[in-house]
């Protein structure tokens, strides 16, 4: 089931675009991972989707709903949840504050917490500490664990192994990729350590200089001997 | 212990409106100088209703919603189109906004002093101290406001979206709180605050339109000195401030009372310029 669709979607900042022309959809449970070289508008892509950015024209729905005149507050409103790759918590808060500041507006808190802990269980070990203390591998797996108070429909995620140690990058990816199946949430990642999102995702875009440049499953664009010098330069 | 007392007497009166300073600062990173002439809104506000017969402790309540109503209608129509200027020119804003004020009150009421209706009592002596049962007022209303704002902060679901929004607003919208209502409702706390301590400021000073001008600097020097974005530092800067303007009173000379919030900001930004829980807030 679709839950996210762009249409020619273009993103910028002030009069430029960044981003232009993109037409995508990611369904219910689906993991899609945004790859490309520095600077290809990744993440101003994803601020673009959560409000952040400036849609200047084309398409974005949200089952069904028209996303482009909402602001970042109305679109998480309607499902859509953002993780950015810096500040990204609350500092001065608690974990267990971030925690209960992000599910605003519901009475079901102490669940919903619950329910997040059970998918994230490490949370339990610092829920009293203030965010601002927290370890890096910590800090992103708050920042997760805030993003789902809201039980969202789409899952915008932005660098979200970005600063951890090597083994906590592919624990950090399991975690997503395990809850999204879980909670049947579609998720857009943009992700620098391509080769370990393209092992977790089910397709994959790449973006270079703001426009799509390719669409596929996941393990073929992997699978493709010229992938890595074709898009990064490298030869891996 | 006179010299304590009375320094904690004069830190009730500021303590409300350091938090309510703070408030504003946290959430909107700009130094509202007007506080002083919200204060003295306030006071004012206590006084009319007062003049009309209300008691005083209800001429209270009309003056922390007066002043409140006051600090949310100059945030529309004065701060609001302004967000994201530049800290000096809020500064530079709020400093004419307060010379507005002053210039109103002065304008309806004129120079002349006034003061509450209060009955005439004998101060009473207890151990060797002297004190008026509104000493006594003021204390125990400013240290049940205080500790009912702390707790506000620290344990309801609006104090946590109030530090919320003043950590980071842009990640608060993303994480869908209403940043505006939120704002909105700290605006009207601080406003509150500053109703409060102009009420408490009328209890113990003479009411006057140049109130505000003795109230302004000691409560920017009490927000500093506790660490701009601690309400519990706020707290702690206005019993420093006070004891100090005591000790300047009671060693050099009261007109030198006036200098004790320059000369003490100027000491925490040379010494020690995140004030005294400015460090401990940003370790949490």
């Amino acid at each position: 089931m679709t839950r996210l669709t762009l249409d020619h979607l273009n993103v910028g900042y002030g009069g430029a675009d960044i981003v232009k022309d993109i037409s995508l959809s990611v369904g219910s449970g689906e993991i899609v991972a945004i790859i490309g070289p520095n600077g290809a508008g990744k993440s101003t892509l994803l601020k673009g989707l959560a409000g952040v950015a400036r849609v200047t024209s084309g398409g974005l729905e949200v089952d069904g709903t028209d996303l482009v005149p909402l602001s970042p507050f109305e679109r998480a409103i309607q499902g859509v949840a953002f993780m950015p790759q810096d500040r990204n918590v609350f500092r001065t808060l608690t974990v267990t504050e971030n925690l209960e500041t992000s599910a605003w507006g519901h009475d079901d808190i102490r669940a919903r917490m619950d329910e997040v802990i059970a998918l994230l269980p490490t949370l339990s070990g610092y829920l009293n500490k203030a965010a601002g203390g927290l370890s890096g591998g910590q800090r992103q797996m708050a920042a997760l664990g805030m993003t789902l108070m809201s039980r969202p429909t789409i899952l915008l995620v932005d660098e979200p192994t970005a600063g951890l140690s090597p083994n906590l990058v592919g624990e950090m990816l399991d975690v997503l990729a395990n809850l999204t199946r879980h909670a049947g949430i579609g998720v857009l990642i943009v992700e620098q350590n391509a080769r370990a999102a393209l092992t977790r995702a089910d397709r994959a875009v790449v973006l270079v200089d703001g426009r799509l440049r390719r669409v596929g499953p996941a393990a073929e664009l992997a699978g493709e001997p010229d992938f890595g010098a074709l898009f990064f330069g490298d030869h891996a | 212990m006179q010299l304590i007392l009375n320094a904690i007497a004069s830190a009730a009166v500021l303590a409300p409106a350091a938090i309510g300073f703070t408030l504003i600062f946290t959430l909107f990173r700009y130094t509202n100088f007007a506080a002083g002439a919200l204060m003295t809104a306030g006071a004012f506000a206590a006084w009319q209703m007062n003049d009309l017969g209300l008691p005083i402790w209800l001429g209270g309540i009309c003056a922390v919603a007066f002043a409140s109503g006051l600090l949310m209608l100059s945030d529309r129509v004065v701060f609001e189109p302004l967000r994201g200027r530049s800290g000096g020119t809020l500064l530079l804003v709020s400093i004419a906004l307060s010379v507005i004020i002053d210039n109103v009150i002065r304008f309806a009421y004129g120079t002349q002093i006034r003061a509450f209706d209060l009955p005439l009592r004998p101060p009473l002596t207890y151990a060797g101290l002297r004190f008026t049962p509104e000493t006594l007022s003021v204390i125990g209303i400013s240290v049940v406001a205080t500790l009912a704002v702390g707790a506000l902060l620290a344990f309801t679901r609006l104090g946590r979206a109030l530090r919320a929004v003043a950590d980071n607003p842009s990640l608060s919208s993303i994480r869908g709180l209403p940043v505006p209502r939120i704002e909105a409702a700290g605006i009207l706390l601080a406003g509150a605050l500053f109703g409060l301590s102009g009420t408490l400021a009328g209890l113990d000073l003479a009411i006057e339109p140049n109130l505000s001008w003795a109230l302004t600097i000691p409560v920017i020097a009490a927000a500093i000195v506790g660490g701009l974005g601690s309400p519990l530092g706020a707290a702690l800067g206005a019993v420093i401030i006070g004891l100090a303007e005591e000790l300047t009173v009671a060693f050099i000379s009261a007109p030198y009372k006036g200098a004790v919030g320059f000369v003490v900001i100027a000491l925490v930004l040379l010494l020690r310029p995140q004030g005294l829980l400015g460090r401990a807030v940003e370790r949490k």
